[in-house]
């Protein structure tokens, strides 16, 4: 819902700091503002300048504080609408003295997100561009950050590539339509749209590929009871969270951790041991523990060197053991049992041999795990939009009605009829299209008519 | 003198408007400024064409004249896009236009009620809020209680042919002047547009052989759906090209083009360029495709479509001659540009009354279309709306899922026209419902409830319907086996590959006699997926067309609406908020705040009312 009632927030975090950003906006700003300055001056004052005024509480008729503030004229604001900046000086009191005053004199307390939605329906900036802004805002790790602001500086860039390469393909379809029987309209294959489509998908499966490195890089540790995998959580993490315990069967549910590793935001999963058991808390332990390996980008596999292999682990290594998964051969200081080390050279794979206990290799491990975690990280490409589950499940449904179109091709009223459909959706992202668009561009494009 | 309804303008849209308000036994005046050209096609013979021939068969359906009168004196019928979906299949015929006028007048001479009268109307006069005469410019006032205006391209016309200049309505008429701002006194804003024809040439020095011949349909479709009578390809069309020397000729003479010396300074309609605007702006091609249409079975006029030019008389024999074939056809009549005033159509409702004065509606070219179609369809709804209006009976506005003609319409009323307007079939958002061989099933059965459809036409046309239901039964009880599982004749049918030809090979017998309901079966089936999904968008739209605006509202008091959307809306005054919707640059919060306004405005009035706007 709209209205044009004048709203204040603070800008800045709240708390103590040097300085602190008041944000009005609305019809009122400038009346309600003269009542809570002290200068007449204020309303003469030059927008976009920044000035020195008091500000005044004058029921009690004291200085509040004093301030510096930016007038700007709707429509030349972030909001659209009448709006005043002031900078103040940081500190619980003067900040909420402040905002009482405004308050008092007319305005109430923003709604979360008030501004940036009526500076989107004032047609300041289409949503896309809102979104970024909260992207950016939002953004906790450098992969989401660089998508998030490319978003905002290229505005609607990528979408509205796209927009104009499905009306390019719809113009030709309708001029076909209108004038193929009268007019040289030049044959058009379904080429660019195939093209397209598969741009689309590349770009989705990168906005999903963030998705998982917003929801964390998940390094998941997973072994037999009792091999040493809460230790190497613990010493992945730096310090102690779970009990060490000699009882096998100690951990049961995953324990998780965000940690920093190789530069990356990470989300590290400790699971309980993996082996046959009749105990219902520890299967449903296990249960979960299947789930964390599965939903690992990088597993640790951790085994106990001295014990025999269990017919169980054999079954649970030879299904995992991909090349996203790193072996680790733990108690190295007691001597290694013979199968167990024949399986394991079977594999292939690279095994590290460390003791967690002596700190015998730890560092080879650590190592290990930062070169895994940073070729991993390089395969992720940066997404160039899709920052958000509403513009990707647009976007794919834009996808599936372009593939209809394109397997539709030579109906070409059916075909325009999904290719309208993916344009639709475009307007659903960003802003509105006219079907006057089409037809301005049918003529800028053919020469056309008798 | 007295009548009920006064028609000003004897042309295609005059013509539908007299003829379907005389239907409801009113008594109806038609003017014009020479009975001897009702009917006249003033530029290319030909009707219909992809959308258009769609708008005909409409104004069929609704019970107009065009249909009828073009089969009976079509001599080249063609359905165009017949390679594409049915949707997009346009009806269009060549018309002998000396034939075309004397069947028009014989079918309004039919019709006892419509009187006709030659002269100008000078003045619109009105009586409170309502029209209630006209004066003639012999000086007699006739009385009436409504008046459809319909002069077409006459409103202080002028002509041009290169740099010469003079006033008329088309070549050879003078044109009517003092209307225009009598209406204007009316409060009613009128604007300039242009148009323009092509030169015709003697028939008789045409060398046929350097071009490809056109023939028509083998089995031509009919555009009325009263048609009986076989329809006569009595003649052929004729393609060529222009040349580098037609190019050479324009170029050279663009200094003489009262189009590019800034004389002309009206707007015409792009999808009729000129042909100097065709080469001006695609001079790189090889040549421009042009048409040679017979004007007449009876004697040698030739129209050469895609000529349209307003270029000096010499240069025009040049450009005629620079054409391989035509060295030696001599031009008979020059083309030329016009320049005439328009109303703004945005200052009607969608029933084509003015929002301003009652009883007077508009009808045609001078609403800022182009086109005979265009101008029927039109003419057809403010004959009904008058006539409706006259005796107290709802008014009748088609949907722009129901018909080309309902899209045509609220085009021009919610979103104006600054260039003649022109019907597409992607101007239609549901083109896929909106079929030339479903327009009875679209629109007669309303129009046959007004009273528009006479007993006959309407029993035959329920007998074809009710044979289409039947073998849709049929289809949808008969199992064939593909590849060993026996599957619907019906769900067969929806598949691309398959088609009713095919199921009836497969089944071993005929199911339907005439190729047409057929085709009109399959394209049922083939499009009913899309005609469920749109269903759904339909209902929404209804819902918000529902929601009236109220007619004096004041938008700067509406909260929450974008400065430039204020203005939009200011001026096109949007009867519903579906119109203000489909305004180009108008909002979704726009109209979500204009909603919000509206319901309080009605809050305490009627609350039930307004319960869908929640």
């Amino acid at each position: 819902m709209v209205n044009n009632e004048t709203i204040v927030a603070l800008a800045t975090p709240p708390g103590t700091g040097a300085l602190a950003l008041i944000r009005i906006s609305g019809e009122e700003t400038f009346a309600i503002a003269e009542k809570i300055i002290k200068e007449k001056s204020f309303l003469s004052a030059p927008e976009r300048y920044i000035k020195k005024y008091s500000i005044i509480d004058r029921e009690h008729n004291r200085i509040v504080d004093e301030v510096m503030a930016i007038k700007y004229k709707g429509p030349r604001s972030y909001t659209g609408e009448d709006s005043l900046e002031i900078i103040s000086h940081g500190g619980y009191y003067t900040v909420t003295k402040i905002i009482e005053q405004t308050v008092s004199a007319g305005a109430r307390i923003a709604n979360r997100g008030e501004f940036s939605r009526r500076a989107f329906y004032n047609g300041k900036m289409d949503l896309l561009r809102a979104e970024s802004i909260r992207a950016i805002i939002e953004s906790r790790s450098e992969q989401e950050y660089s998508t998030a602001i490319r978003s905002y500086l290229e505005e609607s860039g990528k979408i509205s590539a796209w927009e104009s390469a499905i009306q390019q393909e719809l113009v030709f379809l309708e001029a076909e339509i209108e004038f193929g029987e009268e007019e040289e309209i030049p044959k058009r294959d379904c080429a660019a749209t195939e093209k397209l489509i598969n741009e689309i998908q590349e770009e989705l499966s990168r906005a999903k590929a963030i998705k998982e490195i917003k929801k964390g890089f998940r390094i998941t540790i997973a072994g037999p009871p009792n091999a040493g995998k809460s230790t190497l959580f613990n010493y992945l993490v730096g310090y102690t969270r779970t009990i060490v315990h000699e009882d096998p069967g100690t951990t049961r549910d995953t324990v998780s951790e965000s940690i920093k590793i190789a530069g990356v935001d990470a989300l590290l999963c400790d699971t309980a041991g993996i082996r046959k058991t009749n105990n219902p808390v520890e299967s449903e332990g296990i249960r979960r523990s299947g789930e964390a390996i599965n939903s690992a980008n990088l597993l640790i596999w951790i085994t106990d060197g001295s014990e025999p292999l269990e017919a169980n682990e054999g079954e649970t290594v030879t299904s995992i053991a991909d090349s996203e998964t790193l072996f680790v051969i733990n108690k190295i200081d007691k001597s290694e049992e013979s199968q167990k080390k024949r399986f394991f050279d079977s594999l292939n794979k690279k095994v590290i041999r460390a003791s967690l206990r002596s700190g015998k290799n730890c560092d080879l491990l650590v190592d290990e795990v930062c070169s895994r975690i940073t070729a991993l990280n390089s395969k992720w490409k940066q997404p160039d939009i899709l920052i958000n589950e509403r513009q990707i499940s647009l976007v794919e449904k834009m996808a599936g009605e372009l593939s209809l179109a394109r397997s539709s091709w030579n109906r070409s009223e059916i075909a325009a009829h999904y290719m309208r459909d993916a344009l639709k959706r475009v307007e659903e992202i960003s802003g509105k299209i006219d079907n006057e668009e089409i037809i301005n561009a049918i003529f800028d494009n053919f020469c056309i008519g008798k | 003198m007295k009548y009920d309804v006064v028609v000003v303008g004897g042309g295609h849209a005059g013509i539908e408007a007299a003829y379907v308000a005389s239907k409801k036994n009113l008594s109806i005046l038609l003017v014009t400024g020479n009975l001897d050209m009702i009917g006249q096609m003033s530029c290319n013979p030909s009707i219909g064409g992809v959308s258009k021939g769609n708008l005909v068969r409409e104004v069929d359906a609704l019970g107009g004249v065009m249909g009828k009168a073009i089969d009976r004196c079509g001599i080249h019928f063609k359905m165009l896009n017949r390679s594409k979906g049915v949707a997009v299949w346009g009806n269009r015929a060549q018309a002998d236009k000396e034939r075309y006028r004397k069947t028009v007048r014989k079918e309004l001479e039919s019709r006892e009620r419509i009187t006709f009268l030659q002269g100008y109307v000078k003045r619109v006069v009105c009586s409170g809020e309502s029209v209630s005469a006209v004066l003639m410019d012999s000086g007699e006032t006739v009385f009436c209680r409504a008046i459809i205006l319909a002069m077409g391209t006459f409103l202080n016309g002028v002509i041009h042919i290169g740099l010469t200049s003079y006033s008329g309505g088309r070549i050879g008429e003078p044109p009517s002047t003092e209307l225009t701002e009598s209406i204007n006194e009316l409060g009613i804003k009128s604007g300039r547009l242009k148009t323009g024809t092509s030169p015709r040439i003697d028939g008789r020095k045409i060398d046929y052989s350097k071009f490809e011949k056109q023939s028509g349909d083998d089995a031509p479709w009919a555009f009325s759906f009263s048609t009986e009578k076989p329809l006569a390809n009595s003649t052929c069309c004729y393609i060529g090209r222009t040349t580098h020397a037609t190019h050479e000729h324009i170029l050279n003479s663009l200094d003489r083009s009262p189009l590019y010396t800034g004389k002309i300074k009206s707007i015409g309609p792009r999808y009729c360029p000129s042909i100097e605007d065709k080469i001006v702006r695609f001079g790189e091609r090889e040549g421009h495709t042009l048409f040679l249409e017979p004007e007449s079975t009876d004697y040698h006029e030739v129209y050469i479509n895609g000529l349209a030019t307003s270029l000096p008389f010499d240069v025009q024999i040049k450009i005629v001659g620079s054409i391989d074939g035509l060295e030696h056809a001599e031009l008979i009549r020059p083309g030329y540009g016009i320049e005439y005033d328009y109303f703004h159509p945005v200052q009607l409702k969608n029933t084509l009354e003015s929002k301003v004065v009652n009883n007077l509606f508009f009808a045609g070219q001078i609403n800022g279309t182009s086109g005979y179609e265009e101008a029927a369809g039109q003419g057809i709804i403010a004959g009904i709306n008058a006539a409706n209006k006259l005796l107290g009976e709802e008014p009748f506005v088609a949907g722009r899922e129901e018909a080309y003609i309902g899209v045509l319409i609220d085009d021009l009323v919610t979103k104006g026209t600054e260039e003649p307007y022109r019907m597409f079939t992607s101007r239609a958002e549901h083109r896929l419902l909106l079929r030339q061989d479903n327009s009875d099933e679209r629109l007669m059965p309303i129009a046959r409830k007004m009273g528009y459809i006479e007993d006959k036409v309407f029993e035959s046309r329920k007998r074809v319907w009710e044979q289409k239901e039947e073998i849709k039964r049929s289809l949808s009880e008969i199992r064939i086996t593909v590849n060993g599982v026996g599957k619907r004749a019906g769900e067969l049918l929806k598949r691309p590959e398959v088609t009713f030809a095919s199921i009836e090979e497969q089944i071993g017998r005929k199911l339907s006699d005439d190729p047409r309901v057929a085709i009109s079966i399959e394209a049922d089936i083939k499009y009913s997926g899309f005609e469920r999904k749109e269903k759904k968008n339909i209902e929404l739209l209804k819902k918000v067309d529902a929601i009236r605006i109220p007619e004096n509202i004041d938008y700067t008091a509406v909260n929450g609406v974008l400065m430039g959307s204020r203005k939009k809306l200011q001026e096109k005054r949007p009867a519903t908020l579906g119109q203000a919707s489909r305004i180009s640059g108008v909002t979704p919060s726009d109209i979500s705040a204009l909603a919000i306004y509206i319901s309080s405005f009605h809050n305490g009035v009627s609350r039930e009312t307004m319960g869908s706007t929640e």
